[in-house]
């Protein structure tokens, strides 16, 4: 039987780069954000402009720390859709990556506002409460955030568990801490970033 | 002794339901207001009232498509949305003056499992009522025929409401003269429970001191449209000349020869009528060829906002809300901005329009009739749309700060209204200069004058020609008539005996006379 070829569709890419996307950002491999661009260049190949490759590709520039580029991007892209809160979100991560924390903030109460009930909503706040100094509001976000995140999407869900440990752990409770990272290896068993923070957390013990 | 109460028969019990606080999941759900019905804004009228020159009525009407028989609940504000209609008098597209209604429900007979029961003088048990409920024991209440005290012991869901005048800043209340809360009207639920509806629904007209009358409640929705042909790629009825009227069926303001899809149905309605002078920059009426004569309107619905920051005082945080829609010149956000804009134009203000200019510049909507019935249309930039998004003339007088490309529904207050004989559906297109564009009248045929602007383009030199300026969905006229009198609007259907003219059923006009065509 004959190996099936490269893939026919855009979307096949894109999917791709984000799965690389989600694991650069999990064990930090900077290496997997030149992957994720390369199947992006094949995605734009096939579909010249498809929104959600341009979409992936401000968390590609983020991710190799073009963040001046990445925010001229996720600008272009929020113009075009400005009903898509996926775009405000990559505005609230190019403005924070080049430190304008006013902009990040315009952008995240958009989310709030366009779609209240949005998990993507409290994460971005979440991550801006902990810049303003409010963790425990942070925490509150993360919370939020998790419960209303898709069951099935069990590595976002144990990547905001981790958040939120991590942030409890700055404030030094560990035994929450501890907890919110056993529940998050146990529904991804393969996160580094989990296994990291937890490792910090029984080290300070 | 008997100890259970009875079923039906209203003890009442004021037990007033308030939102549970803070953040929670009963905040809002989403802006999209197809999602958010009660927040959805079908409508916003303003003109110079019929029957007093020297005042404006303003109607908000929100919730769309409400079947009348639709129990037991029917159709309640909803108390976590700020409902407000804004007026700017000075042209910035910033409102000077606002007028805020907020709800609050009581249940009153928490056992009962509808909200609103009566017939006649009340129903006992008969006598071969099974124990322990004894013979003679009230069960149904007195028919309705009041909104507090005697009569009104049938209405378990009530509505009361706060209206708030802001102006400048400074907030006043604004109370009912006679003393007395403020009482929604209820829907119309049928002949047996609300037996004279009308008179009911009159007693929901309030005065609130300063020449200032208000109403809320369902009422008939006044809007009407083959909204079945015009959303299926503008297939309208051969009977109706598929989409371009016939001189006599255009010269008809009164007959319908498409099915009004609106017909039947109710929507929740809040109507103010305030003296001019209250209104204007100058404090007071002025005549139609001043700058000051002017204003703009707009509604907005609004509901509590989560924010990014917590507020170092939780209470100081209560108040903040979140625009859900806004609404000036009807049709713009459903015909002019795209699908990818359309909650982002939502939750802007008017005074930031100009960054939907794309879009009002070469409508799609133009484009569509174009390709669809090959008129001509006017080539881009289209600024004679600015007529509706800027204090121009002929609406404003020459003279006044056009201001910035906004959409409200301008009104020059010092234009006369018009007698009921001499209003002209088509408003301004047909010489009657009281009615749409200059404010929105209720019977005014929005539909078919949006047709002839913005995609026929009859504004523009060499355009007002067959068949740019007889484009039309053939229905010219509401199912119920209107009122002479505020609040204009007319009552509430009957949730018991009416009923939504289709296609092929007969009474096109008004339940009565030829069939609604199909084709």
């Amino acid at each position: 039987m004959a190996a099936a070829g490269p893939p026919k569709s855009a979307q096949s890419y894109n999917d791709l780069a984000a799965t690389l996307c989600r694991k650069a950002r999990d064990n930090g491999d900077m290496a997997l954000y030149e992957q994720a661009g390369e199947a992006l260049r094949h995605s734009f190949q096939l579909s010249p402009g498809n929104y959600d490759a341009e979409k992936l590709q401000v968390t590609v520039l983020i991710g190799k720390r073009q963040f001046s580029q990445a925010l001229k991007l996720a600008n272009e892209v929020n113009r075009r859709f400005r009903d898509d809160i996926g775009g405000w979100g990559l505005l609230v991560d190019a403005n924070i990556a080049v430190g304008d924390f006013d902009a990040a903030e315009r952008a995240a109460q958009w989310i709030l506002d366009l779609r209240p009930g949005s998990s993507l909503g409290f994460e971005k706040a979440a991550v801006l409460r902990e810049i303003f100094g409010d963790p425990e509001g942070s925490a509150e976000f993360f919370d939020e955030a998790y419960r209303r995140t898709s069951q099935n999407d069990v590595e976002q869900r144990s990547w905001l568990l981790t958040q939120n440990a991590r942030v409890q752990l700055a404030e030094g409770n560990r035994k929450r801490a501890e907890e919110l990272l056993d529940k998050a290896l146990q529904l991804y068993p393969d996160s580094q970033l989990a296994a990291a923070t937890l490792a910090k957390v029984r080290v300070s013990k | 002794m008997n100890r259970l109460k009875p079923l039906l028969c209203i003890a009442v019990t004021s037990l007033l339901v308030t939102p549970p606080p803070g953040f929670a999941a009963s905040h809002r759900e989403a802006p999209i207001t197809a999602l958010d019905t009660k927040a959805d804004i079908t409508d916003i009228y303003a003109f110079v009232s019929y029957d007093d020159p020297t005042k404006v009525t303003m109607i908000l009407n929100v919730d769309p498509l409400l079947a009348p028989g639709n129990g037991p609940n029917y159709f309640p504000f909803d108390e976590n949305i700020l409902y407000a209609i804004r007026i700017d008098n000075n042209n910035d597209a910033v409102d000077e003056i606002s007028f805020q209604f907020h709800f609050q429900t009581e249940i009153r007979a928490p056992d009962v499992f509808t909200g609103f029961v009566g017939a006649g003088a009340g129903i006992n048990a008969p006598p071969n009522s099974p124990p322990p409920i004894a013979p003679g024991t009230p069960i149904i209440a007195p028919a309705i025929t009041a909104l507090d005290g005697d009569g009104a012991a049938g209405l378990s869901l009530r509505q009361k409401y706060t209206v708030t005048m802001v102006k400048n800043g400074v907030s006043t209340p604004l109370v009912n003269e006679a003393g007395g809360p403020l009482f929604a009207v209820p829907t119309n639920v049928g002949p047996r429970t609300m037996p004279d509806y009308e008179a009911l629904a009159k007693q929901g007209i309030y005065s609130l001191g300063h020449g200032i009358r208000v109403f809320a409640g369902t009422v008939d929705d006044p809007f009407y449209i083959d909204l079945g042909a015009a959303f299926d790629s503008l297939n309208f009825r051969m009977g109706a000349g598929g989409g371009v009227l016939s001189p006599a069926q255009d010269a008809d303001d009164n007959t319908n020869t498409a099915p009004d899809f609106v017909s039947g149905f109710n929507v929740n309605s809040i109507a103010i009528e305030v003296p001019i002078a209250m209104l204007t920059r100058t404090g007071t009426k002025v005549a139609a060829t001043s700058p000051a004569a002017t204003i703009g309107v707009w509604g907005t619905t609004s509901r509590p906002r989560i924010t990014v920051r917590r507020a170092p005082n939780p209470l100081a945080a209560a108040g903040s809300f979140s625009q859900v829609q806004r609404m000036g010149n009807p049709l713009i956000n459903e015909l002019i901005i795209g699908t990818g804009d359309k909650d982002f134009w939502s939750l802007s203000q008017p005074k930031d329009d100009a960054q939907f200019a794309p879009y009002a510049l070469d409508p799609l909507f133009a484009r569509a009739f174009n390709a669809v019935f090959g008129i001509n249309i006017p080539t881009p930039p289209r600024k004679d749309l600015l007529l509706l998004m800027q204090y121009l003339p002929p609406i404003a007088a020459p003279g006044t700060p056009a201001g910035p490309v906004a959409d409200l529904l301008r009104l020059n207050t010092g234009v006369a209204p018009a007698p009921k004989a001499d209003r002209r559906r088509l408003g301004v297109l047909a010489g009657d200069f009281a009615g749409f564009p200059n404010g929105r009248r209720v019977s005014d045929d929005v539909t078919d004058i949006a047709a002839r602007v913005v995609a026929g383009g009859v504004l523009v030199s060499g355009f007002n020609v067959a068949p740019n300026n007889r484009l039309g969905d053939g229905v010219n006229t509401n199912d119920l008539p209107y009122q002479e009198t505020f609040p204009y609007v007319a009552f509430a259907h009957s949730g018991r005996d009416s009923r939504h003219i289709d296609p092929g059923e007969a009474g096109c006009t008004m339940n009565s006379g030829a069939p609604c065509p199909i084709n």
